[in-house]
């Protein structure tokens, strides 16, 4: 149980900024997800935490307690390595049991204790193996159960279940969670895979070169993203980007885009009262609807010829050529559309989220609430 | 699903011909016969060795053997078996020092930063190169001078001329091992000591291993260094031993032969008993992705 704070930690690699001052408050007992692109930070950020990694500015604390120079043994953190970083040379039991015997943890429950992580993770019956021995997957779920059997004050897991198919992934996304809920230890959880990310985090961060551009539940993150990059990289297909003109007019901002035009509340939207005049405007895949499967809350059209179709089996992805641009929009998966086709969407204009070109930052949400969110 | 059920566990094999890979062609013939004559070479010598070892009248040719234990008894005299038991000695405290101190170099060299570590390296590979004898004067001046001309200072120099290349072999050792794991056992908690007997240690066996028995083979087989810095007849190793059969009038082939063999089984012995941690090499498979 613990919480954690990063307050101004930069990390420098010789002369490669990995992280430039980073600020990130994690509650006592929250799951947060990190999400990012590759390359992004989320693996130095958590060696930092673990103590492998010494930032080059800043400082880090848990509960309180200053531990930027503390050594990873000293921090009580348990980690699952993005490589595994198994003992080639001891079998799975060992594997599992190592830690516990350089703790001088009592021997007479180790067996048990073996045991029962083995069965969380599904290892029963390969217990005596050795890594070399077992599938990447298998692998992972040693390295996973390697952490799970003890009970640290922060769990760090590094893309653990990444390698595991479909079914086994959602069964340990339960277990994980569960794991989790039960004990109540903070923990640290970096992910690639969308769904994961929004079904088990408290909160998740999204990480972009280095900086977290927003830390928010993850309905919020979906509803409100903080900017432009949230708003693609969260969703799955990413949200379209368009560009539009802004108007005020009294109450409402008229926007032009894609050759319509069409209005939406102002304080809704915009926070300030100065605005730009060239906006990009986002709508989600999921917002933008086949006429025929719209709900009548809809009432703006756009239209255009299908280029692509992508189907996922539950639902299809249309990609629509809306004058030269390109737009994702999601279809039943019985609607019967074939490429070439023309097409006519609908939307609600309720749905838009408005950027500023040049920063990318969202004209809906303030800046003072995303800090709010943060917790700080 | 059903149809699965009523079929044979084994399936029935095509009639035709397996495909097999042609075993012979002329570049294999050539390879091989070059072989077999390169290894007569040294098959000859090992031949004598066990003819004249137990021949009557052993000389320098190659012969059928008047069978004869003889040759071992003379081999065998306490004055020889005190000449193996000083090797045995020499070599065993010359290979634990050098390999401790190898291990631990090595160790440090991976993994710590040191200034200049890539000159110092270099100067390492390089001093692995220089015969120890160009050395023998002054250390014998220095030996003479502090009285340190008996079997256990002998032994350490021993050792420390073959920590050069020892360092070499263990550093790529402990090289290959991640860093991952180390940093894992860090993060579980575990004492630097636990790090190196548990993790380090048992991986960088194989390295350990070769960088030992040559540590030992180094010492075993030295002549000069012994010869010159052993002052008491008593102390002196086999190698030295040896050169005493030869020294008379006419040479006992025979003895030397006996000699020989007996001398060669510690080492014989010593490779049979580390095969197993040669085997144990690649051993870092399934460590990390
Ligand atoms: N030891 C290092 N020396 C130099 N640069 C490094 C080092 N470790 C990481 N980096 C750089 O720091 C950046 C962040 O790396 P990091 O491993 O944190 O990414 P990540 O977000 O975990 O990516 P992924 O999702 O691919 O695992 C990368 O650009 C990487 O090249
Ligand atoms: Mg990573």
């Amino acid at each position: 149980m613990a919480s954690v704070s990063f307050e101004g930690v930069w990390k420098v690699f010789n002369t490669f900024v990995a992280i430039p001052n980073l600020d990130l408050n994690i509650k006592d007992g929250e799951f947060i997800v990190f999400v990012g692109p590759s390359g992004c930070g989320k693996t130095t950020t958590l060696r930092m935490l673990a103590g492998l990694e010494t930032p080059t500015y800043g400082s880090i604390r848990i509960d309180d307690e200053d531990v930027t120079l503390t050594p990873p043994g000293r921090r009580d953190i348990a980690m699952v390595f993005q490589s595994y970083a198994l003992y080639p040379h001891m079998s799975v039991r060992s594997n599992l049991s190592f830690g516990p015997e350089v703790r001088k943890e009592s021997r007479s429950d180790l067996n048990n204790r073996v045991e029962k992580v083995a069965n969380l993770v599904g290892l029963h019956g390969l217990l005596d193996r050795k890594p070399a021995e077992l599938s990447g997957g298998q692998r992972q779920r040693v390295a996973l159960g390697r952490a799970l059997i003890r009970e640290p004050r922060i769990f760090l897991l590094d893309e653990p279940l990444s390698n595991l198919d479909a079914g086994l992934r959602t069964h340990m996304r339960a277990e994980i969670a569960d794991l989790q809920r039960r004990l109540g230890v903070t923990t640290v959880y970096v992910t690639h895979d969308q769904v994961e990310a929004m079904t088990m985090g408290h909160r998740i961060a999204v990480f972009d070169r280095g900086r977290i551009l927003q830390v928010d539940t993850p309905a919020q993150l979906y509803r409100n993203p903080a900017n432009k990059f949230v708003g693609t990289f969260i969703g799955s297909p990413g949200m379209n980007i368009l560009p539009a003109e802004l108007a005020r007019d009294g109450a409402l901002g008229r926007i032009k885009c894609l050759g319509s035009v069409f209005s939406v509340p102002a304080e809704r939207f915009f926070t300030s009262t100065d605005l730009p005049s060239r906006v990009e405007l986002g709508i989600r895949p999921d917002d933008l609807h086949w006429t025929k499967d719209a709900p009548s809350r809809c009432r703006e059209h756009i239209f255009g010829t299908v280029r692509a179709t992508e189907t996922t089996g539950s639902e299809t992805f249309v990609l629509v050529d809306v004058d030269g641009v390109e737009v994702n929009a999601r279809f039943p998966s019985f609607a019967d559309i074939r490429i070439g086709q023309k097409a006519d969407l609908v939307f609600d204009p309720n749905d838009l989220h408005f950027f500023e070109p040049e920063s990318g930052n969202t004209l809906r949400t303030e800046p003072a609430r995303i800090l709010e969110q943060q917790g700080v | 699903m059903s149809t699965y059920a009523f079929q044979h566990l084994t399936p029935q094999l095509p009639s035709t011909e397996p495909i097999r890979v042609k075993r012979w062609s002329l570049t294999k013939v050539i390879s091989n016969t070059t072989l077999l004559v390169i290894g007569a070479f040294f098959l000859l010598p090992m031949l004598w060795l066990f003819a004249a070892s137990v021949d009557t009248s052993a000389s320098w040719q190659l012969r059928v053997p008047d069978f004869t234990t003889r040759n071992y008894l003379l081999a065998l005299q306490p004055d020889y078996t005190r000449a193996l038991v000083n090797s045995l000695i020499l070599s065993l405290i010359a290979t634990v020092v050098a390999t401790v101190a190898a291990f631990l170099a090595a160790y440090s060299f991976s993994r710590q930063h040191i200034p200049w570590k890539g000159p110092i390296l270099l100067t390492i590979l390089f001093l692995s190169g220089v015969p120890i004898s160009i050395l023998i004067v002054p250390i014998y001046k220095m030996f003479s001078y502090v009285g340190w001309l008996s079997i256990f200072p002998t032994a350490v120099i021993l050792g420390v001329t073959a920590l050069p290349f020892e360092i070499y072999l263990i550093k790529n050792a402990v090289d290959a091992i991640p860093l991952d794991l180390e940093e894992a056992a860090h993060i579980e908690k575990a004492s630097t000591w636990k790090i190196l007997s548990r993790i380090v240690i048992p991986l960088t066996m194989p390295g350990i291993a070769s960088a030992a028995i040559f540590g030992f083979v180094n010492a075993w087989g030295s002549f000069l260094i012994p010869l010159v810095l052993i002052s008491r007849a008593a102390e002196q190793p086999g190698p030295v031993r040896m050169y005493g059969f030869m020294n008379s009038v006419a040479i006992n082939y025979g003895a030397v032969a006996a000699f020989s063999i007996l001398y060669s089984l510690p080492v014989v012995i010593l490779y049979l008993l580390m095969s197993r941690s040669f085997r144990a090499g690649f051993v870092l498979g399934g460590a990390v992705r």
